[in-house]
């Protein structure tokens, strides 16, 4: 592991605190690092949605598609002035691994195009790096004309990420731990070894725990999308029958939920989640007959957003994008953090 | 003269409790033991007078069932604190499986150690993996009804209680 001394400031935020008489505190920084029991914090702040989005039409570009959501350990000598010489790389990249026989999909048959560029808009801080955005083009031969269109697409940010990590990184690194993909799988895994090769990161899938979906919903409860209502959906899951049960929540029912137990402005914490969740359950109870906390939650869809526990993410609003955004940056910085071998690679 | 110990399991899938129970009664050992199973505490108060003293409580909690973790919260307020130095055990089973976790483990070590007592990850998939938590179980027993000289439930407790400890107890 290249990092391993945490800031101070990063440590005192999980309660621990170290006294003037502390002995040895690299001691016990290590010993938390290596444990097992490691839990995510009690409280998240929620973040303000007055300040007007910047980039708004290339935002756009990221709405209403179904991203694949994956890891990205921070890369080695990213260079933002190289950008164009990346794209290159990575279209010779592609042709050579057609070349070897790599199937991709039918009707890319002609020769496809990288091209990188800076999504601006989509960091909080000054300390967050650029977001960077990927696109493949491919020219497919339709009906005599040579058509270009994009085969896949995909973007890398750090939204809101943990300053103790972030500056205790080496120069030579960036930190852009979330790599959406849109795209045929082949595609990604390319994309995926390509970046692995010439970045010397790590790229693994991201599956998204239920408790964190509990905190989503209960995080874009209070979001309203001005144009579209949409109706909030959960979905459980129960493994040993393979059942799925779905629940959908008039938007105003659960605000009017959110807001009778949420109290605190700035902050939501764990017991405003569980009781909110745990409302809907024994509403469910009531009805239904079905207990829901011996379940698994999988799904949660709302106006803002809508997650799935295999790693999956649909943006729906340019607005709230930066209510989804944060959390997912802190989850992503946990995995580094805590969690390195727990998920599966990407190829 | 023939000694008999009593073991109780308590937790909401009742599958489990099947499970191990069988596995327990099965293993080779040298006293007789009665295990009892009950889906959550307070017992019915019909048989009050005719039960007999209980030895050790085993509490089963499921990583992948939020009402499993509520259940046993709910039923540990009907236990004597007696009980607390030592012959309470929990038991987190379904650690395996981190895709269809629902609960985090370190909620359940934050759980066994506000009421000071160890907390097992256990595995009931196999027959193997549940004669090995039997034969545990039934070593904790025999030194909480006292058949191990020298040794008592509560300097047990203490022996096995890890350096580290949970966020609660530290500062």
């Amino acid at each position: 592991m290249e990092h391993l001394t945490p800031a101070k400031a990063g440590m005192a935020r999980f309660g621990v605190c170290f006294a003037n008489t502390d002995p040895s505190p690299v001691v016990l920084r290590t010993v938390k690092r290596h444990t097992a029991f490691h839990h995510t914090s009690a409280k998240r702040k929620i973040p303000r949605t007055d300040l007007p989005v910047e980039n708004a039409e290339q935002i756009a570009v990221l709405l209403q598609k179904q991203w694949r959501l994956y890891h990205v350990t921070p890369l080695y000598g990213f260079s933002y002035s190289m950008l164009k010489k990346y794209s290159n790389e990575l279209s010779v990249f592609i042709a050579t691994e057609k070349k070897k026989g790599v199937a991709i999909e039918v009707g890319i048959e002609l020769a496809s195009k990288a091209k990188f560029s800076m999504l601006a808009g989509l960091r909080a801080t000054e300390n967050d790096p650029e977001a960077v955005f990927i696109q493949i083009m491919a020219k497919t031969a339709v009906r005599q004309s040579v058509d270009e269109k994009v085969v896949w697409s995909g973007w890398m940010c750090c939204v809101d990420g943990d300053l103790g990590l972030l500056e205790s990184l080496p120069v030579e690194f960036i930190c852009l731990p979330l790599l959406f993909a849109n795209g045929p799988e082949t595609v990604t895994t390319m994309v995926g070894e390509w970046l692995q090769k010439t970045f010397d990161c790590y790229i693994s899938a991201f599956p998204i725990r239920s408790e964190n979906l509990t905190w989503m919903a209960a995080m874009w409860a209070n979001c309203f999308s001005d144009s579209v209502q949409r109706m909030m959906e959960l979905e459980w899951f129960v493994p040993p029958i393979q059942l799925t049960i779905s629940l959908s929540i008039h938007p105003e029912d659960a605000k009017a939920l959110w807001d009778s137990i949420h109290t605190n402005e700035d902050e939501i914490t764990i017991e405003e989640v569980e009781l909110f969740m745990s409302s809907l359950h024994s509403h469910f109870y009531r009805h239904f007959g079905v207990r829901l906390a011996a379940t698994q939650l999988v799904k949660v869809s709302t106006a803002v957003a809508s997650a799935h526990c295999d790693g999956k993410l649909k943006l729906f609003n340019c607005k709230h994008i930066d209510h989804v955004l944060p959390f997912l940056t802190e989850l992503a910085f946990h995995q580094i953090q805590y969690q390195p071998r727990l998920c599966s690679s990407i190829d | 003269m023939l000694l008999r110990f009593w073991m109780k399991l308590v937790g909401a899938d009742s599958l489990h409790l099947d499970q191990l129970a069988a596995a327990i009664l099965k293993e080779n050992r040298s006293f007789e033991v009665n295990v009892h199973l009950a889906k959550c505490l307070p017992l019915p108060a019909e048989n009050e007078h005719s039960r007999p003293r209980i030895d050790l409580i085993v509490f089963l909690m499921d990583l992948r069932s939020q009402h499993s973790v509520e259940t046993v919260k709910a039923s540990l307020a009907y236990v004597d604190v007696n009980y607390f130095l030592g012959k309470v055990c929990f038991l987190a089973v379904g650690g395996k499986a981190v895709k269809h976790q629902t609960i985090e483990m370190y909620t359940l070590k934050q759980l066994a150690d506000s009421y000071s007592s160890p907390l097992i990850p256990a595995e009931l998939e196999s027959t193997e993996r549940r004669s090995v938590i039997a034969q545990r179980l039934l070593q904790i027993l025999k030194v909480a009804a006292g058949l191990v000289p020298g040794m008592s439930a509560l300097v047990l407790s203490s022996l096995i209680r890890p350096s580290f400890k949970t966020e609660i107890e530290r500062c």
